[in-house]
């Protein structure tokens, strides 16, 4: 938790992105790629202490290898204040070819839960011939009632496969999400590739599904269900392009609200 | 004139092949410092510089971080990184029929100008054949037209490539950095001439001109340090001992010299290192303190082929290792070369690097430290960012045999400088041995775990409060491989069943629970024993166990001795003719047209002092003559690092 390392005075919270060859790197690889930016661009990281220091550093909802991003988070400790947009463009311009750092802002360090257990849903575009059509066939098993409508899928983990009914993960399906915009996040400076026009016409589906440490839908688990519920062949499936377009925390009120 | 392709597309990677491998990110690039130039237009000599090894492994090498800058500062030439694709990636790139491509440009190796291989280990052949037959290029440069790449080689066996001479088009001995460039600029003359008839002029002046490939190759051969195999012919004896090796064309010369940089602060400091974006073998950032070795420990193929020992100032290394730290964001920068505490001002320069890193948190690592002149002061001081284990190779387990390798460490030295290493904190220690070196006895086997008691005795006699964590030693064997150009290249290895007789008296001996013995597997030390110093003999072995499946024979889990054994049978070969022979004195060797400088004169008398248990002093105490003073540089010319 970043708030009770001793080394760190400050928190920032920075918004980012990552496509194109970035998004193959696994999720330990990819926090020693960010440590190695921050050494680059000579920026104040806080670093833990014993044998081997790290930076302080937390990722809102681990990546997935070989999924994109638009709207990632993650929470860096400093060990003294700076200016936070400085901070986002030096971190950025340091970053390898796919990753860029949109924004950053400063975080109370109140002690209350970290942003990674706040995470309770995500946000998945999915691209692949066919998808708005297999979009409405999913959409029509979910409506049946009782068991007709469950989306049961396997699971590989620790203790094996085991089966699992992604109906109640899922919280909503857009079989026509509106084209990806062409500029960056809200208020972002910083776009990793630009989005072009074929790009943004792709068949596309979107899907929001929870996410966090309590409950968690991985994208290649709804691709899964497409295949088994939705007839989607299973080479179109693989070779999809899985984007993450947003990821929401608890909000007042029980909304779901983005962490910037 | 022929018309060669200019705007080749990239290949095309579907996302679900990515998906199917284990860690994609091998093969996707777009590391921090990556250089990619637009070539659309065909106007760039294209390089592609090969690891035949898993990225991982070709991305901690020292030679791919040089050559990478140093070719992609010449405006005419675009250098491209390729790695030998795991075997589920070569599979699927099979399957996908995707050949082989380079990570900048995705352009596919076939539509290379030259496609350069390293070879650091003999055990990388059959993955050389493996990229090239994945990439559509004939496996022999006989096979290899004008529309083909030109395969080139250096590195390490680059100084015996005879079991691969037949896949190379050229090799390049010794260091590339002069010699490469020269290449390049031939390369230009021959590119710019169509690959026509063409004039050019060598660095030293020569005129040379010719046509087509083999004009080009002719005129390569005369560039000092190039070796072009299919210009030599080598003949026989009746019972398979070379009997000589000639050129077969005019103007190719009969023995081809090493190439070495005399002055290393002249030669470029890498600084801008490719960051990769997966861990790495060796995941920091290497500062080359020196070439070569003034030791001359005799089992040492290192000791002999990189001579003379040439230093880089401390000045330059102190403002490199600077600049590489800020262009990489690395937190961990190791000193580099073949024995670090012979450095003449490691103390200071390591100082120096501390006392600016310290603040950036970065750590260093000073690795190939010797026992008898460690400074533990200094190892304290480089500790303090991140504490490491230390690794230490005493070689042999008796004095005896430490004398007849010529490393001249004593039981004494060890045992004092543990001690000193225990009183500062360190608990974790490693020790490299070698079994089945030459004269080696039972007793010398059972000394190694003597020499272990020893240290753990020493730990047990510090003050229990000294003691905070238990020991932890590690004895680490691997198995005397006999290498060409070393004063052992006329002795045998020991028999496969006697490697595993040692490797079970050793495990027995080395029992206890601060105590923990690793081995190498010993049929890959037998078979790295035949192909280092095998002779062209091999090239069909080595392509029938490729195409029988064999591959990344350096991972022991992978190495398939069978398959080998078939391969030479097929061929009428004995492995024991390579690895278990003793050799004549006057035994003329595979590689003997090949020149690192050293007189075989001087490695044969060495081989004799060897068996008298005689040592020769190191460079800088007294000159022994070896011949390295023909390239009038470094120590062998009074020439030490200066401020």
């Amino acid at each position: 938790m970043t708030a009770q390392e001793p080394n760190a005075k400050r928190t920032f919270r920075i918004r980012f992105a990552r496509t194109g060859p970035a998004a193959w790197i696994g999720h330990l690889d990819l926090m020693r790629v960010f440590e190695r930016a921050l050494r680059r661009a000579c920026l104040p990281a806080a670093f833990t202490q014993g044998f081997n220091p790290h930076p302080v550093m937390t990722f809102a909802l681990p990546l997935g290898v070989g999924v994109e991003t638009r709207d990632d988070y993650a929470e860096i400790g400093l060990s003294e204040d700076m200016d936070p947009a400085l901070f986002a463009r030096r971190l950025s311009a340091a970053l390898p070819e796919g990753l860029a750092v949109s924004q950053a802002q400063a975080v109370a360090s109140e002690g209350g839960p970290g942003l990674m257990a706040r995470v309770r849903a995500a946000e998945y575009r999915l691209e692949f011939p066919g998808a708005s059509a297999a979009c409405r066939r999913l959409l029509d098993r979910m409506a049946r009632p009782g068991d007709d409508g469950a989306l049961p899928v396997e699971k590989k983990g620790k203790d094996g496969v085991r089966t699992l009914d992604l109906r109640p993960l899922v919280l909503s399906l857009d079989p026509a999400p509106p084209a990806l915009p062409a500029a960056g996040p809200a208020g972002g400076v910083a776009q990793a590739t630009p989005v072009s026009a074929r790009e943004s016409a792709r068949d596309a589906l979107s899907a929001l599904v929870a996410a966090g440490s309590r409950e968690n839908l991985r994208p290649d688990l709804l691709l899964d269900a497409l295949v088994r519920y939705a007839g989607v062949p299973e080479a179109v499936a693989g070779n999809a392009r899985i984007l993450r377009t947003g990821l929401f925390v608890d909000g007042p009120g029980g909304t779901l609200v983005r962490p910037m | 004139m022929t018309n060669f392709p200019t705007g080749v597309p990239p290949v095309e990677l579907p996302r679900r092949l990515l998906r199917s491998v284990e860690k994609p990110a091998r093969y996707v690039g777009g590391e921090w410092n990556q250089v990619r130039k637009d070539n659309r237009d065909g106007a760039l000599t294209r390089f592609a510089f090969c690891f035949p090894d898993v990225y991982e492994i070709g991305m901690s090498h020292l030679g791919l971080r040089i050559l990478y800058g140093l070719l992609n500062d010449r405006e005419d030439t675009a250098c491209e990184r390729a790695f030998a694709p795991w075997p589920d990636m070569a599979e699927a790139l099979r399957r996908e029929g995707i050949p082989l491509f380079s990570l900048e440009s995705r352009t596919p190796l076939s539509a290379f100008d030259f496609v350069g291989f390293t070879l650091q280990y003999e055990m990388s052949y059959t993955n050389v054949l493996l990229m090239l037959r994945l990439a559509g290029i004939p496996l022999s440069a006989a096979e290899r037209g004008l529309r083909d790449p030109l395969v080139i080689g250096g590195g390490p066996c680059a100084v015996n490539p005879e079991p691969m001479a037949d896949c190379f088009d050229l090799l390049v001995l010794g260091e590339g950095e002069e010699v490469l460039g020269e290449l390049l600029d031939l390369y230009g003359a021959w590119r710019r001439a169509g690959r026509g008839a063409f004039q050019a002029v060598l660095s030293d002046g020569t005129p040379v001109s010719g046509e087509g490939r083999e004009g080009f190759l002719l005129a390569a051969a005369r560039i000092p340090g190039i070796y072009v195999p299919a210009f030599y012919d080598v003949d026989y004896l009746p019972d398979g001992r070379v009997a000589s090796v000639r050129p077969n064309r005019p103007g190719v010369p009969e023995r081809v010299l090493r190439r070495v940089v005399a002055h290393l602060d002249r030669a470029p400091l890498p600084t801008r290192d490719l960051v990769p974006n997966l861990e790495v073998v060796h995941d920091r950032v290497f500062l080359e303190l020196f070439r070569g070795c003034t030791r001359g420990c005799r089992f040492c193929q290192a000791g002999f082929i990189y001579r003379p020992v040439r230093s880089r100032s401390p000045g330059a290394l102190a403002a490199g290792a600077r600049e590489a730290l800020a262009a990489t964001g690395c937190g961990e920068l190791a000193l580099l070369s073949l024995s670090t505490s012979d450095y003449p001002a490691l103390e200071p320069l390591a100082d120096t690097l501390l006392a600016d890193m310290e603040p950036r948190r970065a750590s260093l690592s000073l690795p190939s430290l010797r026992i008898d002149s460690v400074s533990l002061g200094l190892l304290d001081r480089a500790s303090r960012v991140r504490k490491s284990g230390l690794t230490f190779a005493p070689e042999a387990g008796t004095q005896r045999l430490r004398d007849v390798i010529n490393k001249g460490v004593t039981e004494e030295d060890l045992v004092r400088a543990m001690g000193q290493a225990f009183a500062g904190g360190w608990n974790g220690v490693k020790l490299y041995f070698m079994l089945g070196l030459p004269e080696e006895t039972d007793d010398d086997v059972a000394g190694i775990a003597r020499l272990a008691r020893a240290v753990e005795t020493q730990y047990r006699s510090l003050p229990r409060e000294t003691r905070k964590r238990p020991l932890s030693l590690t004895v680490s064997t691997s198995v005397f491989v006999p290498k060409p150009h070393t004063p052992f290249q006329w002795e045998p290895q020991i028999p496969l069943a006697a490697m595993k007789e040692k490797q079970r008296t050793l495990r027995g001996l080395l029992q206890g629970k601060s105590l923990s013995y690793q081995w190498h597997e010993p049929a890959t030390s037998f078979w790295e024993a035949v192909l280092s110093r095998g002779d062209r003999r091999l090239w069909p072995v080595i392509r029938d166990a490729f195409e029988a499946g064999c591959l990344f024979d350096s991972w022991d889990d992978r190495f398939r001795l069978e398959t080998w054994l078939a391969a030479m049978e097929r061929h009428g070969l004995d492995p024991a003719f390579y690895a278990n022979r003793v050799r004549d004195p006057g035994e003329v060797f595979p590689w003997d047209h090949l020149d690192m400088g050293v007189d075989k004169s001087f490695l044969l008398e060495e081989n004799r002092r060897a068996h008298a248990g005689v040592l020769t002093p190191e460079c800088r105490t007294a000159c022994s003559a070896c011949g390295a003073a023909c390239f009038g540089a470094g120590v062998c010319v009074g020439e030490e690092a200066a401020g």
